[in-house]
């Protein structure tokens, strides 16, 4: 079991699974047009992503790994049907259904599904849930902004407020903007970061 | 006959081009950039995408056909639905392993890759809420896989240029792929007119 120290930031920045790798891009990009409905993603996801990869954990491990995938899916179509109804309580019911897709989607999201054995589960379980919180605070993170930018640019609005800018783009919602969006902000993370870590080897020579 | 084919045709084109999983919804991102990375698997990926789909599919009709009355229906969707996925990868493994153990051998580093992913569980989710006949069922399945067979061919034949020394070096990888991605997006939608 490994016990270096985790980082709460490998998993908003380094790894992020959004602008660093991807992994888990396609949700944001189909669903995050607006910044309602990236709350509401970032409510599912997290919540579904937390639980799941916690009740999956008790699994015994001697489990073949075939068998264990199938039990981590389904542990967390489980674990969907509480978060659904709580997101129910908090979130019109229009906008969940207008999302229903993607919010499913959250069930095989690659945290539970790859990042459980590669990762998580090599860790003490307090170490651990710092991880997973790293992981999911970086997906929120990048959805909330990648929602925040469409909806200032369709239609110059955040959270019912005004947002003038020079620029209206109509079609920041649509799927290929997405991509677009996406693609340039993870390339714009990238060039940051690299800066960064450039800077701090500098100092530290 | 004619109708059956018509509608198992009508079905996959739909899932081919028009509700391309990977352009038109965003679906199955990772298995597309997992894909362009391990190119020796990328054939057995997408043809284990190909299979998944078009199977479970037969089963979800069934689902949708004899369950969607229910009041619960809606929100056990999901697992309904990983319950099918999960029997049919299972199901699989157990024939590779028994009858053909070398492919098993091969198969099983990614098989998980290929069955567990938003393509596969997407497309069986946006069948259901199109509806349709069973030969639909099985033609949108199989066109989604197809579908995702081409949007892997099209990052394939183009990773070599998106990885190379004249895309800046922070956008090389997966940012070039997410903007190329959504080129091909933008001229499929204008192309479809939507």
């Amino acid at each position: 079991m490994s016990k270096s120290p985790v980082k709460l930031k490998d998993g908003i920045i380094k790894q992020n699974v959004v602008l660093m790798s991807g992994l888990f891009a396609g949700p944001v990009i189909g669903a995050a047009t607006t910044w309602e409905r990236s709350l509401a993603l970032c409510f599912v996801f997290s919540l579904v992503t937390i639980l799941s990869v916690g009740l999956c954990r008790l699994l015994p491990k001697k489990i073949t790994f075939a068998v264990r995938i199938v039990l981590y899916a389904l542990i967390s179509t489980v674990v969907y049907i509480p978060v659904m109804l709580l997101a129910g309580l908090i979130f019109p019911s229009e906008l969940l259904d207008s999302i229903a897709l993607y919010l499913i989607l959250s069930v095989t999201n690659p945290l539970i599904m790859s990042k459980t054995e590669s990762r998580f589960f090599l860790r003490p379980n307090l170490m651990m849930y710092k991880d997973v919180l790293g992981f999911v605070l970086g997906f929120d993170l990048s959805c909330i902004l990648v929602g925040s930018i469409r909806d200032i640019f369709t239609d110059q609005m955040i959270a019912n407020m005004i947002v003038k800018i020079p620029l209206q783009l109509p079609a920041m919602d649509k799927m290929y903007c997405g991509f677009i969006l996406v693609g340039i902000l993870a390339g714009l993370s990238r060039f940051i970061y690299t800066k960064i870590v450039k800077k701090k080897h500098k100092k530290a020579n | 006959m004619e109708t059956v084919f018509s509608r198992l045709l009508t079905a996959a084109l739909l899932g081919i081009f028009i509700e391309n999983a990977a352009f038109e919804r965003a679906l199955g991102i990772n298995v597309l950039l997992y894909a362009a990375r391990k190119k020796e698997n990328l054939l057995g990926i997408f043809v284990g995408v190909i299979y998944v789909t078009t199977l479970s599919s037969a089963f979800t009709c069934l689902i949708d056909r004899y369950l969607s009355d229910q009041a619960w229906y809606k929100m056990l969707l999901p697992f309904m639905y990983i319950f099918v996925i999960g029997a049919v990868y299972l199901a699989t493994l157990l024939a590779l392993w028994k009858f053909l153990p070398s492919v098993f051998r091969k198969v099983k580093k990614y098989v998980h890759v290929s069955v567990f992913n938003s393509a596969v569980l997407g497309a069986l989710f946006i069948q259901s809420q199109i509806g349709g006949t069973f030969a639909s069922y099985i033609g949108y399945g199989f066109g989604t896989g197809i579908g995702f067979l081409l949007a892997g061919y099209l990052l394939y034949a183009a990773e070599d240029r998106l990885n190379s020394s004249s895309v800046p070096a922070s956008f090389r990888g997966m940012p070039i792929t997410m903007i190329y991605i959504g080129v091909i997006s933008l001229a499929l939608s204008a192309f479809w007119g939507k």
